[in-house]
């Protein structure tokens, strides 16, 4: 009999041997759920080390930003001392490949398969790996992000590749589409759907396994973000102590965004509630208010804590995720405003959508409340996977900011949704997800 | 709904009249319709009551009328009716050009969405598999029509093969009513064309008053009128004069409530050749006709199958294909419609200004070190624009112009630099000249991409059905 695994690492490392040991055994179809930060990108990579052995690896994701951080973890695994790969990036005509990596050992970079035969593994974006000819198949592959992938960005897949590995977080933001899809909606195999409701469809002995600990979010996060949007449980796998931020430079004058910070550094949530006041979607205030908010943490000169060392927070470890790209916009242009004027490089912060900004990891992100200023809770900005992916990027530590008001946009909420016949409930109502990150986010406003 | 949406319909409101959104027509008109209007049964969309057709306004427009509209044999003896006509109608358009292209299409038009999806979904499905032979055949005209009236009823965005006149009006006009009392053709058309000595709200009720354009009838109607001419129709038994009686009661019944929602879809066309056509309509009838014309082949060969429920293979191809459709049509309204682009200069996507300097010999390096001719053109912007640096444009005039915009200084005047389709001594030309009032937006040509194409249904999507024992 086996022992019970006591610390989170030895339940992960578990989890990690029953997986390779579900493939070993040539189950065609695999499907692992990760929450945010589980291992997820470091178990896709583990596998790939290991199976490449007996045939080359395609690794499939589903942005090239994804596709860049995969080769990213894997030269940084290489460095930590991990068995050298011979990595291919697959990319499109027009890709250029990242400074950072351009020139490392060990790594192809074509647009073409045929300079690729040689390596290990092949990373690309299911949209490259629809382009190649379909005369190649691998015995085996790796899906990353499979609910965040189409049903028909698998098409291509299943037509190469004969067994898979799925990886994903199922309180992601569930694909979509600009064309009207009243055509498509409650379909069986709908092409709508993710890539792993689909796998579980065709393929009902599909082994299904779940990561147990999030490695990523703080504990003080893990526990919200665990009961407000997943159906299997998981843990933080630091301890609170582990993690922590301090502030070099006092603040030189005391105000909201401050008070943000302090908070957030010491309780490592803040919510900053703005008069609550509808607004277009680029509400100028809110702008300024994340901006503000940037401007503070980078000045205040933050030593970032964590199981593995003590060093100071940079631009590029900041996000600040927002729900329309008009927003995106605004505050990029305000960032870059605020650079000419005072010098300091709050424009290498990263700002982006939720969709754009899924399974990607930050020391601290700075949040655009999606209901914020709003008059009405549409199902888009209602979406427990846009909130949960906003609120699940983070490290350290998230601030929120919002409009107030928005206990009274979910109470007066009528939905106007239709309901499709044949179409299973999302398992995990928006609207609940939203009053549960409400409460808790109000205990931490400033 | 835009900004600028928001302030036409405040204007509409205001003005007590609607305001046009558009300074062209974006859907193509033909100059023969069919226009077709129709009740059903209230509560059984299966079991048509009536419908109202024509080609010509200033003739008395055919009617079909179900006196029993629950018996299955006069539903489908009314329903030969208007297949025949809609068979002869659509067979006028069977000429093919050298190409192999019908040159011309039919255009069915019809009041409302709702009429469109009830013909073209509904009363396409329950007819088109019928079958001709068996105990009770439906006449062969039947399952033909429904063939047909399916076609329509799958057709892409931008498609004018089909036009609800409300939705084509809405499209091009903004009135200050609700988006839901705009269903209402005959108060839109209040709103966008009131009678002398009526402002638009006051036609609109007056609109509100007409029997209701179907495919719905108007309840009242139907207890006070239909109630009792169905009874009549029972009482009359097998007595062909009494039928006779009772079908030219009903007909001119039926006559009184859609010939003026017939007559509004006739209106509906009168305020839209008004406008004239927007440059990529003809493209995008052009892609009509061949839908035509592929349609009109498969059913000369008996291939017109519709699949309720289409392969994964299949159903991918189309949703790639739709999307495709929907993101040109936005683009072509705007390249097509300088009101369509205010929509998106007002909403800070789009860029519009007055030329102030063009360096067209402009170079700079690439990541490579390479000299490379980057012209830069400086404007004066007309609205403040808040897209940061890096953010990519196209030439409204000349979409294969790619632009980038640059960091700004304090100027206030916004530099953009040409990454490609002006970079080139023979493209240069694109580039505007100062003084030139310009609008840069976020629509560049479509990219192709080189796709393999998914023959078979993989594994991964592929359903094993068990055969399970009945319950």
């Amino acid at each position: 009999m086996h022992a019970e695994p006591v610390t989170p690492a030895e339940a992960a490392a578990a989890t990690r041997e029953q997986i390779w040991g579900t493939l070993t055994a040539g189950a065609r179809s695999t499907l692992v759920d990760s929450p945010p930060g589980a291992g997820k990108s470091t178990l896709v990579r583990e596998i790939g080390r290991r199976a490449h052995r007996r045939a080359q690896v395609p690794i499939v994701v589903q942005t090239n930003d994804q596709a860049d951080d995969m080769i990213r973890g894997y030269v940084a695994d290489q460095r930590r001392g991990a068995a050298p790969v011979r990595l291919g990036r697959l990319h499109a005509g027009d890709y250029l490949p990242p400074a950072d990596i351009r020139t490392q050992q060990g790594l192809t970079f074509s647009k073409s398969l045929t300079d690729l035969h040689d390596c290990d593994v092949i990373v690309a974006p299911a949209a490259k790996w629809a382009t190649v000819d379909f005369d190649h198949s691998w015995p085996f592959a790796i899906v990353d992000e499979a609910y965040q992938m189409r049903s028909d960005a698998l098409l291509p897949i299943g037509a190469m590749m004969s067994s898979l590995l799925l990886v994903g977080d199922p309180g992601q933001l569930a694909p979509f589409t600009t064309a009207d899809d009243t055509r498509f909606r409650g379909r069986p195999l709908s092409p709508l759907e993710t890539a792993a409701a689909t796998i579980l469809t065709t393929q009902p002995e599909t082994v299904r396994l779940a990561l147990p600990v999030s490695w990523r979010l703080p504990s003080q996060a893990a526990d919200l973000i665990s009961d407000a949007f997943y159906e299997v449980p998981f843990t933080a796998g630091t301890q609170p102590h582990q993690r922590r931020l301090s502030r070099g430079i006092a603040s030189l004058h005391r105000g909201r965004a401050a008070d943000a910070v302090n908070t957030a550094a010491r309780r490592g949530w803040a919510y900053v509630e703005l008069d609550d006041v509808p607004m277009p979607p680029t509400d100028p205030d809110a702008v300024q208010a994340i901006v503000d908010v940037v401007e503070e943490l980078i000045s205040a000169d933050i030593a970032l804590e964590d199981e593995y060392g003590t060093r100071p927070l940079l631009p590029s470890d900041i996000a600040v995720g927002v729900t329309h790209r008009d927003q995106r916009d605004h505050v990029r242009t305000a960032l870059q405003v605020a650079r000419a004027r005072t010098g300091m490089p709050v424009d290498e912060v990263v700002v982006d959508t939720a969709n754009v900004l899924q399974g990607r990891e930050f020391q601290i992100v700075v949040v655009w409340h999606p209901l914020s200023g709003r008059r009405d809770a549409s199902q888009f900005h209602l979406d427990a996977g846009r909130l949960c992916v906003l609120l699940s990027r983070h490290r350290q530590a998230c601030i929120v900011v919002s409009r107030g008001g928005i206990r009274d946009q979910l109470a007066g909420h009528s939905p106007t949704e239709p309901v499709w016949l044949g179409e299973s409930a999302p398992t995990l109502d928006g609207w609940h997800a939203h009053l549960a990150v409400l409460d808790h986010l109000t205990d931490h406003a400033v | 709904m835009n900004a600028l949406r928001t302030h036409q319909a405040l204007q509409a409101a205001a003005e007590r009249r609607a305001v046009t959104t558009t300074t062209r027509r974006h859907v193509h008109l033909s100059s023969s319709p069919l226009v077709v209007v129709g009740y059903h049964l209230a509560g059984d969309p299966g079991a048509p009551l009536a419908l109202v057709w024509g080609t010509a306004r200033d003739e008395t427009p055919h009617c079909m009328v179900v006196p029993e509209p629950r018996n299955r044999a006069l539903r489908f003896e009314a329903l030969d009716e208007f297949a025949i006509d809609l068979l002869a109608y659509l067979s006028r358009f069977e000429v093919r050009d050298d190409g192999g292209t019908c040159v011309d299409a039919p255009q069915l038009v019809v009041p409302n969405a709702g009429t469109a999806e009830w013909l073209g979904g509904i009363v396409g499905r329950f007819t088109r598999n019928l079958r001709t032979d068996g105990d009770a055949p439906p006449p062969a005209s039947v399952p033909l029509a429904g063939k047909h009236l399916s076609f329509f009823g799958d057709l892409l965005p931008g498609s004018s093969l089909m036009i609800a006149a409300t939705d084509a009006l809405t499209l091009h006009w903004q009135t200050g009513q609700l988006p839901s009392e705009d269903l209402n053709l005959a108060a839109l058309l209040g709103w966008i064309d009131p009678p002398d000595g009526l402002d638009g709200p006051a036609a609109a009720r007056l609109g509100e008053q007409a029997p209701p354009a179907g495919p719905d009838s108007d309840p009242n109607w139907d207890a006070d009128v239909l109630a009792d001419l169905i009874r009549s129709w029972h009482v009359a038994g097998d007595d062909p004069a009494a039928q006779a009686a009772v079908r030219g009661e009903l007909e001119g019944e039926i006559r009184e409530q859609l010939v003026p929602a017939w007559m509004d879809c006739w209106r509906a066309l009168d305020q839209l050749v008004a406008l004239p056509a927007g440059d990529h309509v003809a493209g995008r009838w052009l892609s009509d006709r061949k839908v035509w014309t592929a349609h009109s082949a498969r059913m000369a060969e008996g291939r017109a199958f519709f699949r309720n429920i289409p392969t994964p293979v299949q159903a991918a191809g189309r949703l790639r294909f739709l999307e495709s459709r929907t993101q040109n049509l936005q683009r072509e309204m705007a390249w097509d419609d300088p009101l369509v682009m205010a929509a998106l200069v007002a909403s800070g996507e789009a860029l519009a200004g007055r030329v102030v300097a063009v360096d067209a010999d402009r170079q700079t390096f690439n990541a490579n070190g390479r000299r490379q001719r980057r012209p830069m053109i400086t404007l004066e912007p007309t609205l403040d624009f808040a897209r940061p640096a890096g953010t990519n444009l196209y030439l409204s005039r000349h979409p294969s112009v790619k632009l980038e915009v640059l960091p700004n200084d304090a100027s206030g005047l916004i530099r953009v630099e040409v990454l490609k389709g002006a970079n080139q001594t023979k493209t240069l030309g694109l580039l505007p000249t100062a003084g030139d009032e310009i609008v840069l937006s976020p629509y560049g040509r479509p990219e192709f991409y080189q796709r393999s194409t998914v023959q078979e249904i993989p594994w991964t999507h592929l359903q094993l059905v068990e055969d399970s024992e009945e319950s």
